[in-house]
């Protein structure tokens, strides 16, 4: 095994109103390896972005709260870091692809000017001007964007070559990890799967420790070493890819996830969605926060949380297993 | 982008027409005539026709408006004042610079300060830092110029005795004025400023910028302010477009021969070359700062520059 790059440990973020309090992220641990890639599932509520922007320390600060919870970073807690060290980390350490490249690139700078910004701002080689151009070039040559178009504005390209431009900036520093938040989610299907397939080159030659955030099940089977499967703010389950994808037991909403897919193969008049909503975060159930939705559901799941059930790599946080076993 | 310059400048020709036919038929519809205005009210009726013939006044209104243009055109003659019997241009160039001075000055000053405060507000949004900042706005708005400019001279010129109360002789008889004007501009940059810049900061792009690891002041300056520049930059420029017409309220109290009294005491006189050489004057000037404002817009937004250069 090789070393940690990241290990988060009980997590947990809220975004507090005069209104209401959300509870977005609840008690949530994961780590994650040198040049490993993790993958974080779950619907749109499920609060993967919140976890991704409190990996960076960017979640807005007047409604955001981290109410407790360890990231380590290489061995360092950034939670406790001062402002300044922590922007030294974000672009060059660890840097983030946001979900909408349509809007994430600022529309009055030129696309050379903006991937220049964050080499410049990270400036440890003491580059000169012309190695940070060079440099630019290098990138977007990286990401299949002809360098010559570097002083192009964002509106003179579109949405996949954003999503390019996007991806290069965050590279331009060879960060240890790269957070993808829904890298795809912007792109028609057929930009998606060339953006993805260079993206996973782009990981596999540079070495980086990757992030990916999804609703895409595909996409996980393609990228992830491991897989984490949000609802409600919690990980209900985690495991490598083969545990996830091949392996015996799982979390009932993990089976009605991948019974959503639609299957070629069998012909069915209707999609086989998940009954019911994902519950308000402002008002979570007792209990299993799975249970009003889950056909498993018995009178202790509404009552108790449940506690990790754990084999090998794979952990599942339900009652169905923990009972068996005591049974 | 020069064909688009082109284009704008010659489109001012029809505006400015415009302009001179609209103020000449309302100057037509006043009372009076010029002769009577010329040779005072003792003056004998047909020496006061006699004028009146000379200068045309008894022809119809399109051949008078016909002339006016040709004389202007022809000969850039704008036509003697009534008041003083001199060229009336010779006199706003002697007013402008006074105008022009008080002009940049607070436009300068209101820009500085609104835009800078309203940044702050907008950052700090929610905060005794936005509160205040909010509350001076409104005050600065609502407090008229005249009652301004008094307490300002209240103070400074005869409680304190730090400055002078009119005039305009030297640099230090312009400081109250100026800031007077600047004073109430800079209540509605403030406001403005922190409208679009809330809109500014939550941008995603902005959220991009902060990921790369840039400081909080580079953000908020040169990526959500950079942003938010156009409608400032519409803002500023008709601010000072307008100012060009003078500011007759505080030229007024501050007793300063800028454009404003000129044109107002032009017009309670019914100096109808004054009158119409001036409003020429400040449309042609409106019109060019707001031609600049739009050529400012290509030069921040890209995108607003491929249009120009597509049109």
């Amino acid at each position: 095994m090789s070393e940690k790059l990241l290990e988060v440990k009980n997590l947990e973020v809220i975004y507090k109103t005069d209104l209401e309090t959300v509870r977005a992220v609840n008690n949530i641990s994961f780590s994650l390896e040198k040049s490993q890639t993790l993958g974080l599932v779950g619907e749109t509520g499920a609060g993967k972005t919140t976890t991704a922007l409190a990996l960076l320390r960017l979640l807005p600060d007047r409604t955001a709260r981290v109410l407790q919870g360890e990231i380590v970073f290489n061995g360092k807690n950034i939670m406790e870091l001062e402002e300044k060290e922590m922007r030294d980390i974000r672009g060059e350490k660890i840097s983030m692809i946001f979900q909408d490249p349509m809007t994430a690139l600022n529309p009055v700078m030129t696309v050379g000017a903006q991937i220049a910004e964050a080499l410049e701002l990270h400036n440890d080689a003491n580059r000169g001007k012309e190695a940070v151009e060079k440099r630019v070039n290098e990138v977007l040559e990286m990401v299949g964007i002809p360098a010559m178009r570097k002083n192009d504005s964002p509106h003179q390209f579109s949405g996949g070559m954003k999503q390019r431009v996007v991806i290069a900036m965050a590279l331009a520093c060879e960060p240890e990890l790269l957070i993808a938040d829904e890298p795809t989610t912007a792109l028609d299907v057929t930009i998606q799967a060339q953006v993805l397939a260079m993206m996973n080159e782009l990981r596999d030659r540079l070495q980086t420790a990757m992030i990916m955030i999804t609703h895409d099940l595909g996409i996980i089977a393609e990228t992830c070493d491991n897989v984490a499967i949000m609802y409600a703010g919690e990980i209900i389950e985690y495991g490598t890819a083969e545990d996830i994808f091949e392996g015996e037991q799982h979390h009932p909403y993990t089976v009605g996830l991948f019974g959503s897919i639609p299957n070629l193969e069998v012909e069915a008049r209707r999609l086989s969605p998940i009954d019911g909503l994902m519950p308000d975060p402002t008002n979570l159930p007792e209990g299993c926060k799975f249970s009003p939705r889950c056909p498993h559901c018995t009178d202790k799941c509404r009552r108790e949380q449940p506690a990790y059930y754990e084999t090998g790599t794979h952990r599942i946080l339900c009652h169905l297993y923990s009972k068996e076993e005591s049974l | 982008m020069y064909k688009y310059v082109i284009k704008r400048i010659l489109l001012l020709i029809p505006v400015l027409l415009g302009v001179v036919f609209i103020v000449f038929f309302i100057m037509n519809l006043t009372p009076g005539d010029p002769g009577r205005l010329i040779l005072g009210e003792s003056a004998k009726q047909e020496d006061v026709d006699r004028l009146n013939d000379r200068l045309g006044f008894n022809k119809p209104y399109f051949v008078r408006f016909f002339n006016y243009i040709k004389d202007i055109v022809t000969k850039f003659d704008f036509g003697l004042s009534y008041a003083t019997q001199k060229p009336v241009v010779d006199q706003i160039l002697i007013k402008f610079p006074y105008t022009l001075k008080m002009a940049i000055a607070s436009v300068f000053l209101s820009t500085i300060f609104g835009v800078t405060l309203g940044v702050t507000a907008a950052v700090k949004q929610y905060t005794a830092i936005d509160s205040s900042i909010t509350v001076l706005a409104m005050v600065f708005t609502v407090m008229p110029a005249y009652w301004t400019g008094m307490l300002m001279i209240l103070l400074f010129s005869i409680k304190l005795g730090w400055l002078p109360a009119s005039g305009a002789s030297s640099l230090k008889h312009y400081i109250l004025p100026v800031l007077t004007i600047a004073i109430t501009a800079m209540g509605s940059m403030m406001r403005l400023t922190r409208s679009v810049m809330l809109e500014a900061i939550r941008q995603d792009y902005v959220r991009t910028a902060r990921a790369k690891g840039a400081p909080e002041r580079r953000v908020v300056y040169g990526h959500a302010l950079k942003n938010a520049l156009l409608p400032l930059i519409t803002s500023v420029g008709s601010m000072f477009g307008g100012m060009m017409g003078g500011a007759v309220l505080s030229e007024t109290v501050f007793n300063i021969p800028g454009i404003g009294s000129y044109i107002v005491s032009s017009i309670r006189s019914k100096d109808i070359p004054a009158v119409m050489t001036c409003t020429l004057f400040f449309a042609t000037l409106f019109s060019l700062i707001m031609l600049c404002v739009d050529l400012l817009y290509a030069f921040v937004d890209p995108r607003i520059k491929a249009k120009y250069v597509n049109s």
